[in-house]
């Protein structure tokens, strides 16, 4: 009997262990299950923010893209073509000599226009990019530079070239573009060096200059229109999940530097 | 009084409570699953309220417990076999169902009837059910999906199960062992404690139903 109380005790002891086992299994999988839910969903807002953010970067670009071209109508073709309007209007067939002056002059200044009309169509036109590839359609940029200005102006290829991706060469070449027209306007430079890195891991494009430099902490302000401008690279290095970084001090010149990780298998 | 009620009458009870649980969940889940197990269910609930009366009125019920044993397989683990997804945990259910019934028809051949309750086929029983529990909870933290956990009748019908198999496993493994070993004196004080070792697993029964019954009726009122 006392055997058997004993056989009893010790059954139900066991029975409640185990059912303390199975209470603690489900608790740990119902808290587990919950955490990874909190996940999942943490995960999926983190990915509509990026959208939202990747969609707010490409209708700012759209924007700029918009403004460049209405500046340049107006800035340069526009002018032009007024400046051509005026010296036809003023043109009378008393004087031939000057006449012949002022045939010769239109034919230049709509000549300009058409010229500047070409390089706008051909800037804006990305399959003529993505044909040439990135470091020849920067080679033909800088032909450009240095036929029309007196920089002096250096390229460097480190690495066994490649190419990349068409969207992300698109927008390297737009950032460089942004790069050298601040160049142009505001760092009174006489030399720039572009340095191209082709690493089997990431893609490095380095534009410096020997300018006056600025202060970085004025590109937080994205009020100021250097800060615009910066703010615009930005966010199309975001596109392509790459990296800029700007290194600059007065009298010292500037850097600025993209990287990009590539995957070349 | 009481020992009575949970030595006995406990047991038809958490079948009823089950059959009610089901026949809730039939009303919104019209899949083939939860049907197969409420007829179980109320078949068993019949069953186990007559094998009470029949300890009412001293006489053995032992073969009422083996014979929904084969049922009780089959039913639970067809559950399982709906529950799960993969190809491979479906056959794990093939295997768990093959190895119940190769037991019970190799016991039936060897044995005949039995005159105390299986105690091998429950326990093998129990393992079966316990080790599916645990390939179910795996499928559920492998595939995480927006729905909550504890809006999944199959998830509380399951931890159900857990609890009542895994904490009835001893009982059932060493039950028939107890009976045996008392047969020659079959005291009352003996009898008793006995049936306090059933009352335990009657108790552990009727909590899984009760879990199992609360869970489909919020499910089912939180749904409408």
């Amino acid at each position: 009997m006392d055997n058997l109380s004993q056989q009893v005790v010790v059954i139900i002891i066991s029975s409640v262990f185990l059912l303390v086992v199975a209470i603690g299994i489900i608790l740990l999988v119902f808290i587990y299950q919950k955490k990874q839910h909190l996940y999942v969903r943490e995960k999926e807002q983190l990915k509509v923010d990026f959208e939202k953010q990747i969609l707010e970067s490409k209708l700012e670009i759209q924007e700029q893209t918009f403004r460049y071209i209405s500046q340049e109508i107006h800035d340069n073709i526009g002018q032009a073509l007024s400046l051509a309007k005026l010296t036809i209007n003023t043109m009378t067939a008393n004087d031939p000599q000057k006449l012949n002056e002022k045939i010769d002059s239109s034919k230049k200044l709509v000549g300009k226009a058409i010229e500047d009309l070409r390089n706008l169509s051909r800037n804006l036109n990305t399959d003529y990019i993505t044909d040439l590839g990135l470091s020849i359609s920067i080679e033909n940029e800088i032909k450009i530079l240095r036929n029309a200005s007196q920089y002096e102006i250096e390229v460097v290829t480190e690495g066994d070239a490649y190419r990349l991706q068409h969207q992300q060469e698109l927008i390297i070449f737009r950032i460089f573009q942004e790069a050298l027209q601040n160049i142009i306007k505001h760092s009174r430079a006489t030399c720039i060096a572009i340095r191209f890195c082709y690493n089997p891991g990431w893609f490095i494009l380095e534009i410096s200059d020997n300018g006056v430099g600025f202060d970085v902490s004025i590109l937080n302000e994205s009020k100021s229109r250097g800060g615009i401008g910066v703010l615009n690279m930005r966010h199309r290095a975001n596109l392509i999940s790459a990296d800029i970084t700007i290194e600059s001090n007065p009298e010292n010149g500037t850097v600025v530097k993209i990287k990009l990780p590539v995957n070349l298998t | 009084m009481f020992r009575n009620f949970v030595a006995i009458l406990l047991e038809p009870l958490s079948y009823i409570l089950f059959s009610i649980a089901l026949l809730l969940r039939t009303t919104i889940e019209k899949r083939a699953k939860v049907k197969v197990l409420f007829i179980y269910y109320l078949i068993a609930a019949v069953s186990f309220s007559y094998a009470g009366w029949l300890v009412f009125k001293n006489q053995n019920n032992n073969w009422i417990y083996n014979l929904l044993y084969l049922p009780a397989v089959v039913a639970i683990c067809y559950y399982f076999h709906e529950t799960l997804y993969s190809r491979r945990n479906k056959t794990i259910v093939k295997f768990f169902i093959a190895l119940n019934v190769i037991y019970f028809v190799v016991r039936i051949m060897l044995f005949g009837k039995l005159v105390v309750i299986d105690s091998i086929a429950y326990s093998l029983l129990s393992i079966s059910v316990s080790f599916l529990s645990f390939v179910y909870f795996y499928q559920l933290l492998r595939n995480v999906n927006e729905y909550k956990v504890w809006a999944n009748f199959d998830f509380w019908l399951i931890s159900a199960y857990l609890l009542y198999f895994l904490g009835s496993f001893f009982i059932f493994l060493l039950y028939s062992n107890l009976t045996y070993n008392i047969l020659a004196t079959y005291t009352l004080e003996q009898r008793i404690l006995l049936s306090v070792l059933w009352g335990v697993h009657n108790v552990l029964l009727f909590l899984s139903s009760v879990i199992t019954l609360v869970s489909s009726l919020w499910i089912t009122y939180r749904n409408r």
